[in-house]
């Protein structure tokens, strides 16, 4: 065999392994999507089979019978005013301090850009206390300050990486028209770094969406629960009254949004990731 | 001018910092406190110990195990990470096919979806009865493989790595790949020039172009994956059966909030981010020299 046609096998069979490992990743995720179409019945006799007919009305019993409305409805507006929150935050300051001169522009930077490598177990337990004496604990304004907080680091790593490439002539060029600070972050500085905005967006909105243990450990009422913690905290009920397709439906709703985010917008996380966070 | 500076400062920068020293700087600080006290909650009054916890904490067997379990996770999905995911990226670097394009999207997947999603499909997965892997193995006649995965203390740790791994190594592969793709090509044609193949040019060029990303991608892995195992685990096993399972982060766990016990829980999470800062410290060390003198 020539040297090429040996490489050329070898690319085949990679290809080919790799596609395996694709089929590893995606079909669960298949599988957790048409097993939700099944019965009860179907699932029991054969986990692997499609359903035979599509029902429908899983769907409708999750999100009615387990109040699923209710925690979808909290998931979205954490989610959403939380990423909003970040996103102004974390723009603003890591503008703020990549253009400062001052001298502890650069170590608030990297305190900030610390947090990332704090275990989140280490400050859950007086992370309680303190909410518990500024009564945030068990309250939809508390868990959002969190997400904020725990946001910022990675979104400040990656802005500062964005405004560190960006030169500086632009705002010189619009303070001499006269523009002020506000007018000219908010209509020039922030458009143009796009890219690491919605680089921000999409992670921020996967991991707050997605989050189960800081919901788990500072909510309490049912009625403020945010859907992770929902969905486990039916799993076992299910288990007893062996519904599942009813949770495999709970599990779709989860799922879905934040699958949908990231395929709408994944052709600009590579680009932000290649800016942003391996510099770090 | 000057005016309008100091109120985009005060507007943005002075609340940021605020609640971010309330509510991250501060209880890390306070943690580092409770350690060294004794303290079960909001009625009793916070008594200083000095080292009763970490003495408690190192005579006690639990700690021991959840340590061991902690570093086999890490270590193990560390490698196999890192391998599958500098494998994919050069792969997607090379070829600009719509296979590999689409590739690249799906293994980044499992990473969009939330750890109680994913801790739940897998314990769908293992289910001794209807999961997908007995299922499988017997399928192709390996039925003699077939375990309870989450009951058996010898499989355990090894079937909760591979969830992880799957969740992670999409990430790793766009981090990798942006890391090659910046790699500049005449490096790649002087090596072939030179007359290197394929391998001593992974060897040569693509590894000492990417050391730097490789090596602040361990650091945030040792991080990450202490934070994924510890959802992971507490959803999936809860530490158990009998505790083979268990984690530092989840033992940490149940000593505060099932325990109210928060000195001892506190020790533990010392404990844990005092490894975590020795290990970021080596591989800084370490990985410092090594490649790309340019």
């Amino acid at each position: 065999m020539s040297k090429r046609q040996k490489g050329k096998a070898l690319g085949g069979l990679r290809d080919i392994l790799a596609g395996c490992y694709g089929l590893a990743v995606l079909f669960p995720v298949f599988w957790v999507f048409y097993t939700s179409f099944k019965t009860n019945k179907e699932f029991v006799a054969n986990p692997w089979a499609l359903p035979e007919s599509w029902q429908v009305v899983n769907y409708a019993n999750a999100w009615v019978k387990i109040d699923f409305k209710t925690y979808a409805l909290n998931s979205v507006f954490t989610t959403l005013v939380s990423v909003a929150i970040v996103v102004v935050l974390s723009s603003t300051v890591s503008y703020i301090l990549v253009r400062s001169a001052a001298w502890w522009s650069e170590a608030l930077l990297m305190l900030f850009i610390a947090g990332l490598y704090v275990p989140t177990a280490l400050i859950l337990p007086s992370e309680f206390t303190v909410f518990y004496k500024l009564h945030l604990w068990n309250t939809r304004p508390g868990l959002i300050l969190l997400y904020v907080v725990f946001s910022l680091p990675y979104s400040m790593l990656i802005m500062s990486g964005f405004f560190r490439s960006m030169p500086g002539e632009l705002e010189e060029a619009a303070a001499m028209d006269g523009s002020g600070i506000h007018n000219t972050f908010w209509k020039i500085i922030f458009p143009l770094s796009k890219n690491g905005i919605i680089t921000i967006i999409i992670f921020n909105f996967v991991w707050i969406w997605n989050d189960y243990l800081f919901a788990l450990t500072f909510l309490h009422d049912r009625n403020l629960m945010t859907l992770p913690v929902g969905i486990i905290a039916l799993m076992e009920s299910f288990k007893l009254k062996a519904d599942w397709v009813t949770l495999f439906a709970g599990l779709n709703i989860v799922m879905i949004p934040s699958l949908l985010v990231y395929l709408c917008f994944q052709k600009y996380l590579t680009k932000g990731l290649a800016t942003g966070s391996v510099k770090g | 001018m000057i005016g309008n500076k100091k109120s985009f400062v005060a507007l943005y920068l002075v609340p940021t910092l605020l609640v971010y020293g309330v509510f991250c700087v501060y209880p890390c600080l306070k943690s580092l406190f409770l350690s060294l006290c004794s303290w079960s909650g909001f009625s009793s009054g916070i008594k200083f110990v000095g080292m009763e916890n970490f003495v408690k904490l190192f005579a006690d067997p639990v700690v021991w195990k959840a340590l061991k379990n902690n570093l086999f996770l890490l270590i193990v999905c560390t490698i196999v990470t890192f391998a599958l995911a500098l494998a994919f990226a050069i792969m997607a670097a090379g070829k600009k096919s719509r296979y590999h394009q689409g590739l690249r999207v799906i293994y980044f997947i499992p990473y969009v979806m939330s750890i109680a999603i994913v801790s739940v499909l897998w314990t769908f997965i293992y289910n001794p009865s209807f999961g997908l892997v007995n299922g499988f193995l017997e399928k192709i006649g390996l039925g003699s493989l077939t375990h309870v995965w989450l009951g058996e203390a010898e499989v355990i740790m090894g079937a909760l790595s591979v969830p992880l791994i799957w969740i992670n190594t999409g990430f790793y592969m766009i981090m990798f790949l942006a890391a090659i793709l910046n790699i500049p090509d005449d490096r790649y044609e002087a090596a072939r020039i030179d007359g290197a193949g394929a391998f001593q040019q992974f060897r040569f060029v693509t590894i000492p172009g990417i050391w730097h990303e490789i090596r602040t991608s361990l650091v945030f892995f040792s991080v990450t994956a202490l934070n994924f195992s510890f959802e992971l685990v507490y959803v999936m096993t809860r530490g158990g059966p009998n505790r083979s399972s268990e984690l530092l982060t989840t033992y940490l766990y149940e000593n505060a909030f099932v325990y109210s016990d928060y000195g001892y829980a506190s020790a533990i999470g010392v404990l844990l981010s005092g490894i975590l800062f020795v290990m970021i410290f080596v591989i800084m060390q370490t990985m410092k020299r090594g490649y790309r003198d340019e």
